[in-house]
C-alpha cells in the first residue's frame, strides 16, 4: 500500500523527519501547557510530560521508519561513509577507478561494436529467410564465386523453395546535368530486389516489376548520401530525371544509408538481364533469396544442387563441375573471420575487465590489511559481522559505480575512434554507438565487478576476529591467510595476462607475416589513379590514343621514373576472369580451361609494378599480331608437364587465339592472406577497359606527383577528371586494416594486462616485504647478506609469477585455437611465440619481484627491530 | 513475549482512534489521547508517544488522513480525520472486538 510512496520520501527524507519531530515537539508541548497550568513548574512538567510520552527517541524511529524505507536509510548511510572513507585514501581510489574504468570501458565498445555488427537483426523484413546463393567449382578450387545470369534464369524457372530470387552487380555511374559530374559507386538490382528483402526506400518507390525489362530501364534510385550530399536532400528530386552516364533517368526513390551490406553504393539501378545476350559460362551476378515459409535453407541448397547437376547435363561445356553454396544473409554479411575478430576482441575484452577486478580485489585487500584495527574498534563497538560485510560491499559498489562512469566515457571515446576505423570495411559499423541496451549491459558490467572484486576482501573482513585484531599491529602473521589469498589473486591475474599476451603476441606474429609476404611487385614509390573517358566524346581509338599521350607526358615528368596503365591493379577492388584454355593438344586430365583472372595493360606496366620476367619478353608498343602474357601460376596450370609455353596459343572464353609472347611471376592481387590467383596479361592494343587505371613509379614520395598529373590531364582534355588517386601501399594497407586493428587492440589489451599483472604481483611482494622486515631484520643480524634477502623475497614473488604462466600458457593455447581463423601462417602453438611470450612474462615476474624486494636491503636491523 | 503484548494494544489502538474520530471529527494526536482517556473515564491509559507510530501506519494503510492546522492557541499541529476505508475498517474492527468481548466473558462465565 502506497509503498511508492514511502520510497519517494526517501528523497526528501529530511522534511518528513523534521515533520515528525514537529508533531511529537507539538503533543509534548500541549502537555506541558497543561500541567503548568495545574500548577507545575515548568521543569516538573516537562519531565512528567517527557515520563507521559515514553521512549521519545524510540516512538520518532518507529514513526520515520513508516514513512522511509529503513533499507533506503542504511544504503545512504552505507554509501556516505564508503565515499568518505574512500576520500580518505585518493591514491587508492584513482588507480582502482582507473583500472576499472579502463576494463569497463574496453569491454563496453567492443560490445557496442558486436551488438551494432552482428546480434542486431538485420534491415530486412524476415532476414532469417533470405540466403545468399554462389556458385562454386570445387575441382578448380573455387568456392564462393558470382553466378551465371543463365543459371540464374534457370533457378527462377525450374526452383520452387523461393518466394523470390534476386540479383545484383556492381558497377559506377557518371551523374551529370545539376553540378559538377561525379563519378559514384553503383549497383544494379532486378526488379524485386528491395520487395524480396524488405527495404523500405525512405523517399520515393522502389523498382517496379517490369522495370528491369530490356529497354525500360529509364529509372534510378539514389543513396541517402547522395542525396543529401550532391542534391541536398531535395524531395522534389523525385520525380526528376538527371543525366546518368549521358542519358535521362527519373529518380523514383532514396535508398537507406545502412542496408546491411553494399553501404558505400550511391546509384541503384534496375539490372537489366537479357537472355540473348549472356553466355552461360560468363559469372558476374550476385544472387540473394527469400525461402518459403517452412522450407529449410538444407532443403533449398539440395533443390538447386540438383539443378546444378541438371544444368551440367544440359550445357556440359559451360556447366562442368558447377555447383551451387548457400548460406543466411548475416553470414555472408558478418563473415566467419569478422565473427572470429570480434569474439577474439570481446574475450580479449572481457578477460582485461577480469584482470582489472582481480587487480582491485587485490588493492582493496591490501587496504583491509592496514584497516584491521578500524575493523576491530567497529566489531568491537557492536557493528555485527553481516554489517560490516555489507559497509564493504557498499564501498566496492561505490567504487564500481565510479569505475562504470569513468568506463562509460572511456567507451564513448572509444567507439567514436572505432566507428571512423572500422565503417570502411565492415558492415554496419558507421551505426556502431552507445544505446540503451549497451548502456544496461555497461550496468550490469558495473554492479557484476562491484561484487566480483568485493567478495574477497568483505570475505576476509567477516572472519576479522576482534580480539586478535586490536591485540597485534599493522600486517602481522595472523593475516597470512589474506596473504595466500592474495598470492593467488595475483597468479591468476599473472595467469590472465599470459593469455593476453599471447594473443597479442600471435596477431603480431601473423600480421608481421602478413606484412612480409611476397607480393611478386614492389608496391612502395607507386601512384595509382583512375580515369573513366567518356564513351560519348572518346572512341576507342581515340582514347588509345589518349593514353599513348598521357604516357608520354608523364613520362617526361621530373619524378617519373616509369609509367603503366591497366584495367585494374593489385588490391585496387574488384576482379575479372575468364576461361583460359591451351590449343596445342588435350592435356592428361582432359581438362582443358583455367578460370583465370586477366588484367589489359601497357607494355609499362610491368616495369612499373617491377613484375619480374620469368620467360620470353613483355608486350612492345602498339603490338600487333594478338600477344598474351601468362603469369607463372596459370602457364604451370596449362602445362603441368612442364613444356615452354613461349609461342604456343590459348584461348580466351570464345575469343580467337592469342599467342603466348612472355611468362612473368605471379602476383597477389585480391587479398594478402590468398595465393596468387591465375593471371592473364592482355595489351591494350587490343582492347581498353573501362576505368583505366594509371601508376607511376617515382624514386621520392608518390604522393608528390599527384598534382603533377592531375595537371597532365587537365593538358590533355581539361574536361578530364581523375580520380581515387592512391599510392600502392595504401591499397595494400586498406587490404590489411582488419588485421592492423585486431593486433593493436588485443596488443594495447595485452600491455595494459601485463602492466596490472605487474603491478598486482608487485603490491603482494611489497605486502611480504612488510610483513617480514622484522624477520628479515633478525635474519641480518645474524649475519644474513642484503643480496641473500632479497633473492629470498624475490623468489616469493617469482613463485606467483610461474603458479600463473602455466595455467596462462594453457590458456593461450586456447586462445590460439580460437583465433585460427584470422591467424596468417602462424600455428597457435608455435613454439618460438609461446617461448618469448614466457620470455616476456619472466622478464615482467622479475621487475614486479625485484621493485619492492630491493627495497628490504636498505634496511637498518636496529632500527627495524626497534619499532618491533 | 513483549511484541505479542504490543500486537494486541496496537489492535485495540486502532479501533479507539477510529472510533474517537468518528465521534469527534477532526483531532490531533494529543487531543486523541485526551479523548480516549476522558471517554473511557481514565481506565484506558496509554502510552502517548505509541499513538504516533500507530497514526502514521493508519495513515500509510489509508484509514485516516492528515492535515496541517492551527490550534485555537495558534499552534501547528497535525489533524487527523476518518477516511471512508477508516469507516469500514472500524466496522470490521468494532464487529470482531465484540466478538473477542463476548466470547471471552462467555468463557469466563462458564464454570
Amino acid at each position: 500500500m502506497a509503498q511508492w510512496r514511502r520510497f519517494l520520501n526517501f528523497l526528501h527524507r529530511g522534511r518528513v523527519a523534521r515533520a515528525i519531530d514537529d508533531e511529537l515537539q507539538f503533543h509534548v508541548e500541549e502537555r506541558v501547557d497543561e500541567l503548568m497550568a495545574e500548577g507545575l513548574s515548568e521543569a516538573d512538567a516537562r519531565s512528567q510530560a517527557a515520563r507521559q510520552f515514553g521512549n521519545a527517541t524510540l516512538y520518532r524511529e518507529r514513526t520515520r521508519n513508516l514513512n522511509v524505507p529503513q533499507i533506503l536509510e542504511d544504503l545512504s548511510d552505507d554509501a556516505a561513509y564508503a565515499l568518505r572513507s574512500l576520500g580518505r585514501s585518493p591514491a587508492f581510489t584513482a588507480a582502482a577507478v582507473i583500472t576499472l574504468a579502463l576494463g569497463i570501458g574496453a569491454t563496453t565498445a567492443i560490445y557496442s561494436v558486436v551488438r551494432t555488427v552482428w546480434l542486431r537483426p538485420l534491415p530486412f523484413r524476415d532476414p532469417g529467410r533470405i540466403v545468399r546463393i554462389w556458385e562454386t567449382n570445387l575441382p578448380l578450387g573455387i568456392h564462393t564465386f558470382s553466378a551465371s545470369t543463365l543459371n540464374y534464369l534457370s533457378w527462377c524457372e525450374r526452383s520452387s523453395s523461393f518466394e523470390s530470387l534476386v540479383a545484383m552487380q556492381g558497377g559506377s555511374a557518371n551523374l551529370s546535368g545539376q553540378g559538377e559530374p561525379v563519378r559514384v559507386a553503383g549497383m544494379a538490382v532486378t526488379a524485386r530486389f528491395f520487395d524480396t528483402l524488405g527495404i523500405r526506400p525512405i523517399r520515393g518507390r522502389a523498382f517496379a516489376v517490369g522495370e528491369d525489362q530490356p529497354g525500360r530501364g529509364q529509372v534510378i534510385m539514389l543513396s541517402d548520401r547522395l542525396w543529401r550530399e550532391r542534391y541536398g536532400g531535395d524531395p522534389n528530386l523525385i520525380g526528376r530525371a538527371i543525366l546518368v552516364n549521358g542519358e535521362n533517368r527519373t529518380v523514383i526513390g532514396i535508398v537507406p544509408l545502412e542496408v546491411g551490406f553494399a553501404n558505400d553504393r550511391d546509384a541503384w539501378e534496375p539490372l537489366t538481364l537479357d537472355p540473348s545476350h549472356e553466355d552461360r559460362g560468363d559469372h558476374r551476378i550476385e544472387v540473394l533469396g527469400r525461402l518459403k515459409p517452412g522450407v529449410s535453407i538444407g532443403h533449398a541448397e539440395g533443390e538447386l544442387r540438383g539443378l546444378a547437376a541438371q544444368l551440367e547435363r544440359e550445357f556440359p561445356k559451360t556447366n562442368r563441375d558447377w555447383r551451387v553454396r548457400m548460406v543466411p544473409v548475416l553470414d555472408w554479411i558478418v563473415d566467419g573471420t569478422t565473427r572470429t575478430a570480434l569474439l577474439v576482441l570481446m574475450a580479449t575484452a572481457g578477460l582485461l575487465l577480469l584482470i582489472a577486478c582481480i587487480n582491485v580485489a587485490n588493492l582493496l585487500l591490501a587496504r583491509a590489511s592496514s584497516r584491521v584495527q578500524e575493523f576491530g574498534v567497529r566489531r568491537a563497538l557492536g557493528a555485527g559481522g553481516p554489517r560490516l560485510v555489507r559497509q564493504l560491499i557498499a564501498e566496492s559498489l561505490v567504487l564500481a559505480c565510479a569505475g562504470g562512469g569513468a568506463g562509460l566515457a572511456v567507451a564513448l571515446v572509444a567507439v567514436r575512434g572505432l566507428r571512423a576505423i572500422l565503417s570502411a570495411s565492415v558492415p554496419r559499423a558507421t551505426e556502431i554507438s552507445i544505446d540503451m541496451p549497451v548502456l544496461a549491459v555497461a550496468a550490469a558490467l558495473t554492479l557484476l565487478t562491484g561484487l566480483l572484486f568485493g567478495l574477497a576482501p568483505a570475505w576476509s573482513a567477516a572472519r576479522t576476529d576482534v580480539h586478535t585484531s586490536l591485540r597485534q599491529g599493522r600486517g602481522t602473521t595472523a593475516s597470512s591467510g589474506r596473504l595466500r589469498l592474495r598470492q593467488l589473486l595475483a597468479a591468476g591475474e599473472f595467469a590472465l595476462a599470459t593469455v593476453l599476451v599471447a594473443g597479442a603476441g600471435l596477431l603480431l606474429a601473423s600480421f608481421e607475416r602478413l606484412q612480409s609476404v611476397s607480393l611478386g611487385f614492389e608496391p612502395r614509390n607507386v601512384l595509382t589513379a583512375r580515369i573513366s573517358l567518356p564513351e560519348a566524346r572518346y572512341s576507342r581509338e581515340r582514347a588509345q590514343l589518349f593514353y599513348r599521350d598521357l604516357e608520354a607526358e608523364l613520362t617526361a615528368l621530373p619524378g617519373a621514373e616509369t609509367v603503366g596503365f591497366a584495367s585494374n591493379v593489385p588490391f585496387g577492388g574488384g576482379n575479372t576472369m575468364m576461361d583460359v584454355a591451351r590449343l596445342d593438344d588435350a592435356p592428361a586430365d582432359g581438362r582443358q580451361a583455367v578460370q583465370s583472372s586477366w588484367r589489359i595493360v601497357t607494355p609499362g606496366y610491368f616495369p612499373t609494378m617491377r613484375i619480374p620476367l620469368v620467360r620470353g619478353r613483355i608486350f612492345r608498343d602498339r603490338e600487333a599480331g594478338d600477344p598474351v602474357i601468362l603469369g607463372a601460376g596459370l602457364a604451370r596450370r596449362l602445362w603441368p608437364d612442364g613444356r615452354d609455353p613461349i609461342g604456343r596459343s590459348v584461348r580466351i572464353g570464345r575469343n580467337k587465339p592469342r599467342m603466348v609472347v612472355g611468362v612473368v611471376a605471379d602476383v597477389r592481387q585480391l587479398v594478402l592472406t590468398d595465393d596468387p590467383a591465375p593471371t592473364l596479361y592482355i595489351p591494350t592494343s587490343w582492347t581498353l577497359w573501362d576505368p583505366m587505371i594509371v601508376v607511376v613509379r617515382t624514386p621520392g614520395d608518390p604522393v608528390q606527383l599527384a598534382s603533377a598529373l592531375r595537371h597532365a590531364v587537365a593538358k590533355l582534355d581539361p574536361q578530364q577528371p581523375i580520380f581515387d588517386v592512391e599510392t600502392m601501399d595504401e591499397l595494400i594497407e586498406a587490404n590489411s586494416a582488419g588485421p592492423r586493428l585486431d593486433t593493436f587492440l588485443v596488443g594495447a589489451f595485452a600491455l595494459l594486462a601485463l602492466m596490472l599483472g605487474v603491478v598486482g604481483v608487485a603490491g603482494v611482494v611489497s605486502y611480504a616485504v612488510v610483513q617480514r622486515t622484522p624477520e628479515m631484520a633478525v635474519r641480518m643480524a645474524l649475519g644474513a647478506t642484503p643480496g641473500g634477502i632479497v633473492r629470498t623475497v624475490m623468489a616469493g614473488g617469482l613463485r606467483m609469477c610461474a603458479a600463473g604462466l602455466l595455467p596462462g600458457l594453457v590458456g593461450a593455447y586456447l586462445l590460439g585455437r580460437a583465433m585460427a581463423g584470422i591467424l596468417f601462417q602462424v600455428q597457435p602453438d608455435d613454439p618460438a611465440i609461446l617461448g618469448a611470450v614466457a620470455g616476456v612474462l619472466l622478464a615482467a615476474s622479475l621487475v614486479a619481484s625485484w621493485l619492492p624486494a630491493r627495497r628490504i636491503a636498505s634496511i637498518d636491523p636496529v632500527i627495524a627491530l626497534r619499532k618491533e | 513475549m513483549n511484541k505479542q503484548n504490543n500486537d494486541v494494544l496496537q489492535g485495540t489502538l486502532s479501533l479507539l482512534v477510529l472510533r474517537a474520530l468518528e465521534a469527534r471529527g477532526k483531532m490531533h494526536g494529543y487531543a486523541l489521547t485526551g479523548h480516549i482517556q476522558k471517554a473511557s473515564a481514565d481506565l484506558l491509559r496509554v502510552e502517548e508517544g505509541s499513538l504516533y507510530p500507530a497514526l502514521h501506519r493508519m495513515e500509510q494503510d489509508g484509514w485516516v488522513q492528515a492535515e496541517w492546522g492551527m490550534t485555537e492557541k495558534g499552534r501547528k499541529a497535525r489533524f487527523y480525520s476518518l477516511t471512508p476505508r477508516g469507516a469500514e475498517q472500524l466496522a470490521i474492527e468494532r464487529e470482531s472486538w465484540e466478538r473477542l468481548t463476548k466470547g471471552v466473558s462467555r468463557v469466563l462465565r462458564y464454570a
